[in-house]
């Protein structure tokens, strides 16, 4: 990894962060961020928006054989909703797969739909409520959108943990060996 | 809501208290009521920059529960105050190293002014000098008096003594000072007018970022968000080879709009690095036709 040099600036997607080692989130890639997202040696996607991702970054996906998991909803603007509920859910067990490897998690904007994915995760984490707001609302700026913030900051709170089947310790990423239900 | 309850708890991998939690509805009621004892508290504005450094507000008491899971080997502190006294037992006790840089809060017309008193108020400050937690394992940091017997007060260019003494302190709980920064603290706590950010102190801490025998570090300032901004800023510039857009946009997701000063900073600064390609950490981006980084080889 190291020895790879780059001739030129990187542009890591907006909205880019790592949020645990091997675990990604940002807006969706357009070609421009490629060389970066390449870098991160990605195992698999998961792609949390209804609509489809820029086609240089679906053909970028299928040249370099990584996983697609497309969990795609529209916009969150109710609590929890049964298609919403699906989607997140399958998410985050795929998301606590060891077998899954290095992932990255987006939508088209990396703010609300992936904010909600990353927030229920601080959950199994056992991350105190605050903090995992303070991340949630650190991508999705200041007061625009504020139904949308709501109805999400609501689900957060209100998630299950129980709804998810954590793997066995062995199965499952490092950085939720102590989650709890 | 939505909510569904597992018909089948017992598969779960804890079965004990999930078991409990999904037969009797009272008993979730009361675990809801009563904060859990392992709820996980992360410092203010904490996140993962790249792998093995870390970055933050100050951590309290109530964060070192979740601290001590980083299992940190040391801490990059970028604040003009002393390390506050429960961190000073907490890096006692856990060996970690402490990399002090006595900068101060940028102040100045094109900063917002708001920020500076906030920033400054909430630390719970220390009575002391940092001396008290060097009574773990053999101690490095130099006290004020023995090194400012041995350098001569010269700013700037001596910077290779100084290296060597952070290169020769492995595995202890002991604090450094570097005594040219807090001669210079001491020069602008007389000229309170402006305060810049200050090329020295971020020059040695990114050559600490180039040593992944530190990692994981922990970079943290008063509320994590101006001066450990800064720092994080200038390792996506200069050492992860960001966009400057990009490590824009980042330093504004936790300084919100303040902090012009810190973005002209972050984008006027062009240090020479040394580093050794040992240890440079498997992030490490550059582009060599701009020989900004330059390797060296460091006595292990």
């Amino acid at each position: 990894m190291a020895s790879q040099h780059v001739l030129t600036k990187v542009i890591p997607p907006l909205n880019f962060a790592c949020v645990e080692e091997g675990l990604y989130r940002s807006a969706g890639p357009l070609s421009l961020n490629l060389p970066f997202v390449s870098d991160l040696n990605l195992d698999t996607v998961i792609w949390m928006a209804s609509e489809d991702p820029s086609p240089d970054f679906l053909t970028w996906i299928r040249a370099n054989g990584i996983k697609f998991l497309n969990f795609g909803i529209g916009e969150i603007t109710a609590p929890w909703s049964p298609d919403v509920e699906i989607n997140v859910t399958a998410a985050l067990q795929a998301l606590a797969e060891a077998s899954n490897g290095r992932i990255l998690v987006t939508c088209t904007m990396g703010r609300h739909r992936t904010g909600t994915v990353i927030g229920c995760l601080r959950r199994l984490q056992n991350w105190s409520m605050t903090s995992t707001f303070a991340e949630y609302r650190r991508f999705t700026g200041g007061n625009r959108h504020r139904d949308r913030v709501i109805e999400e900051l609501h689900n957060i709170e209100q998630f299950d943990r129980r709804s998810i089947q954590l793997p066995e310790m062995d199965d499952r990423q490092p950085w939720l060996k102590e989650a709890q239900i | 809501m939505a909510s569904s309850i597992p018909s089948a708890p017992a598969s779960l991998p804890q079965p004990e208290p999930s078991g409990v939690a999904a037969a009797a509805p009272a008993a979730t009621a009361v675990t809801a009521i009563m904060p859990t004892p392992s709820v996980q508290i992360p410092p203010l504005s904490f996140a993962l920059v790249s792998t093995g450094v870390y970055r933050s507000g100050c951590p309290m008491p109530l964060n070192f529960p979740f601290l001590s899971k980083l299992h940190l080997k040391s801490i990059i502190y970028l604040a003009d105050q002393d390390l506050p006294v429960d961190l000073q037992r907490f890096v006692a006790e856990n060996n970690i190293q402490v990399f002090h840089f006595r900068v101060q809060q940028v102040r100045g017309d094109n900063n917002a002014t708001g920020d500076n008193t906030d920033a400054d108020a909430d630390v719970d400050d220390g009575d002391g000098s940092l001396l008290p937690l060097e009574n773990g394992t053999g101690c490095i940091a130099s006290t004020s008096a023995a090194a400012a017997a041995d350098k001569d007060g010269g700013s700037g260019g001596t910077e290779v003594p100084r290296r060597s003494s952070v290169i020769s302190r492995r595995g202890s709980a002991a604090a450094m000072i570097f005594e040219e920064e807090r001669e210079r603290k001491e020069k602008k706590d007389k000229d309170k007018e402006k305060v810049e950010n200050d090329p020295v102190s971020m020059r040695l801490a990114l050559e600490l970022l180039l040593d992944n025998r530190n990692f994981p570090v922990l970079i943290h300032s008063n509320k994590g968000k101006h001066r450990s901004g800064v720092l994080v800023a200038c390792m996506r510039k200069l050492l992860q080879n960001w966009a400057f857009g990009s490590v824009k946009l980042e330093y504004y997701y936790f300084a919100g709009e303040k902090g012009k000063a810190d973005v002209e900073f972050i984008e006027k600064f062009e240090p020479t690095l040394r580093y050794d390609e040992r240890w440079a950490p498997a992030w490490l981006r550059y582009c060599p036709e701009e020989g900004k980084l330059i390797k060296v080889t460091k006595d292990g």
